[in-house]
């Protein structure tokens, strides 16, 4: 069994070393990743390290260096492994996709674009690439271009819940409530507790009018977690709305109520806060 | 080791369950198993296939066979086949070294593309979506390169009900000021620009909550938030406008004082955990989004202050930054305009007039419009 393993890692990993050596790389390339997806990382650096200096063109070595510096925040020197990779082997998309990223962490997002926009050209069905351009788009509010390659990373098979709260902030900036109803419906289907897209959904029923519905949702927001800031707010702004409006028309019963609402998703709220009293006053 | 050991108590495992299940059929998984890894080993790959393929139909949940006949593809350079062999074999058992080892090697390199799926039936919700795509996106213009795009632009009255912001020495107060200017600044917008959408944050005399004016910017997926307000200082002498946009630090003691001002007294939110061992890459994604739109904020607040200084009788104080709690949270550029120090007796004068406020709003819409050419 041992023997397969061997053979096939060879195959796939090693680079020019002679087959003696191979044995032991393939080994020690074993190890590693071992202790890697055990979470030990500076463990498995010492190992892949041990690597490359016997096979210094390793690529899944380098990549996976690049990687575990990545996780230990070393992010100038993972560059730099990614940078090797792809000098190594310019059609290595893992290294091409991790240098875009970490271009967008030192906010070069033109840098990015061409590192993303060449990945493709390499590979016309890399999602990570179609994803990282759509995100982009995202970011400059182009929601069309968004729009556009998010839906061709799902249709290259990255069908996850952030592209499709993504592909839904772009449709609601263009109105599109049913575009964004259906993709945050999509998200929270392969993860009920994908929160972020709870809340929006909330206002996609808000500003439909859906009040109850909208509230219902953020609730199962906090239910999910107590403390997200966001529903909270979300919640706080509706119930203090309702409240003023009730005060306002002289339904005071109600108003009171509201804001005593307002005040359980944010205990701070001024406007609660100064209305209560007012009223305790009378 | 490791691996030879688990393997080895997993064919364990697996023979007895199928001299358990082998009785009824001709050949059991664990048979078949056998056979296709003879074949691997003498590297009849294409004959390994096929046992094991039928290895996994007796057998589904063996993960044993799974990584045999994700190897055998590995093999056959068929790497869409390994992939989801070994994925398969993850599902079923998720520490498995090798097989999430032959992924990530498999995962660094362009695969070919995935089959098409068969299309389903289009359900309401996805029948009245297509509708609206076809409907608005196809009249939708494409532009392709980067530049920040801004047609959903929030404006936000500072202060008002109960907080009437600063006070001056004739009693004018800040937040109806600020209100007039807004609403002023608004119908000038879309007069020259009909395909701008402008929202308000509040549109009468009512107070309206720090957090609730973010929200709001995010609840109608604004591209701009636009906060308006007038100065104040102790001292009846500083004059002028200024504006602000959103960073870590303030730009200077006096910016730090504004947005400790307009902060009022909500505590800001700490700083973002950050998990050990792991890459958190939506993060990455949520830091470079933040400082774009700080960045873009700057840049605005930069062609606004130029645009005012040039039309406008007030003195320029410049454009600065500082942590606002309004600014920060908004998921787009924002800037907050100080428009004049109603503590300066002259300037309260020029801000009591409708005339000024008019000319006040004129110019800042005039900026806000001329963004459209600009590359932010
Ligand atoms: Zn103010």
């Amino acid at each position: 069994m041992r023997k397969v393993i061997s053979v096939l890692v060879f195959w796939g990993v090693l680079s020019g070393v002679s087959l003696a050596l191979a044995v032991d790389v393939n080994d020690l390339i074993f190890k590693a990743s071992d202790l890697h997806y055990q979470g030990k990382l500076e463990e498995a650096e010492k190992i892949f390290l041990k690597v490359i200096q016997i096979d210094p063109k390793n690529e899944f070595a380098l990549n996976q260096l690049g990687l575990l510096c990545a996780k230990r925040k070393k992010f100038s020197l993972a560059y730099k492994y990614f940078k090797r990779v792809v000098e190594i082997s310019p059609d290595n998309t893992f290294a091409r996709i991790w240098i875009g990223v970490l271009l967008l962490k030192n906010d070069k997002s033109r840098q990015a674009m061409q590192e993303f926009e060449s990945v493709l050209k390499i590979d016309p069905y890399n999602a990570n690439a179609y994803y990282f351009i759509g995100v982009i788009y995202g970011v400059e509010h182009n929601l069309k271009q968004s729009i556009i390659f998010l839906r061709k990373a799902q249709k290259v098979g990255s069908d996850d819940p952030e592209t499709h709260y993504r592909l839904a902030n772009a449709f609601l900036g263009l109105d599109m409530v049913y575009n964004a109803e259906l993709e945050l419906k999509r998200a929270l289907a392969l993860n009920p507790k994908h929160i972020k897209s709870l809340n929006v959904l909330g206002w996609v029923y808000f500003n439909q009018g859906k009040v109850d519905v909208a509230i219902a949702i953020w609730k199962k927001a906090l239910r999910i977690n107590t403390r997200d800031s966001e529903a909270r707010h979300n919640l706080a702004k509706v119930y203090n709305e309702l409240a003023l409006r009730a005060y306002n028309r002289g339904d005071i019963i109600k108003a009171v109520e509201w804001w005593k609402k307002t005040l359980l998703f944010e205990p701070r709220n001024k406007s609660a806060r100064y209305y209560l009293r007012k009223i305790k006053k009378r | 080791m490791y691996l030879s050991r688990r393997k080895a108590l997993l064919l364990l495992g697996s023979s007895c369950v199928s001299l358990l299940s082998g009785v009824a059929g001709a050949s059991s998984g664990f048979d078949l198993g056998l056979q296709g890894q003879e074949f691997l080993a003498k590297g009849k790959f294409k004959e390994a296939i096929k046992v094991l393929q039928e290895a996994v139909k007796i057998e589904p949940n063996n993960e044993w066979l799974w990584g045999l006949l994700g190897r055998a593809y590995f093999q056959l350079k068929d790497m869409r086949a390994a992939l989801s062999s070994f994925r398969k074999v993850l599902s079923l058992n998720p520490e498995d070294t090798y097989s999430r080892m032959m992924i990530d090697i498999i995962s660094q390199k362009p695969l070919p593309p995935r089959r098409e799926e068969k299309k389903k039936k289009l359900t309401p919700l996805e029948k009245k979506a297509l509708e609206e795509e076809r409907r608005i996106f196809a009249k939708l213009a494409s532009k392709q390169g980067l530049g920040y795009n801004i047609k959903r632009i929030v404006l936000d009255p500072g202060h008002g009900g109960f907080d009437s912001g600063a006070v001056g020495l004739h009693r004018l107060e800040e937040k109806n000021v600020n209100l007039d200017v807004a609403k002023r600044t608004a119908q000038i917008l879309n007069q020259y620009n009909s395909n701008l959408k402008i929202f308000f944050t509040r549109t009468e005399d009512y107070f309206v909550p720090l957090s609730a004016r973010t929200t709001t910017a995010n609840q109608y997926c604004a591209d701009l938030f636009v906060s308006f307000h007038v100065n104040a200082n102790r001292n009846r002498k500083p004059r002028g406008m200024e504006t602000y946009f959103c960073s870590e630090r303030a730009s200077s003691k006096e910016a730090a004082r504004v947005a400790k001002f307009e902060n009022s007294v909500l505590k800001l939110e700490k700083t973002e955990l950050v998990q050990k061992g792991y890459v958190d890459i939506e993060q990455i994604l949520f830091l470079f989004e933040r400082k774009r739109y700080w960045e873009a904020g700057g840049k605005v607040a930069s062609y606004l202050q130029s645009a005012l200084k040039k039309d406008l009788p007030l003195k320029n104080r410049g454009v600065h930054s500082a942590n606002f709690y309004v600014l920060r949270r908004a998921k787009m550029p924002s800037i907050l305009l100080e428009l004049g120090f109603i503590s300066n007796p002259e300037e309260e004068r020029l801000l009591s007039h409708v005339d000024f406020r008019h000319k006040l709003a004129y110019s800042v819409a005039k900026g806000i419009l001329a963004l459209q050419n600009v590359t932010i």
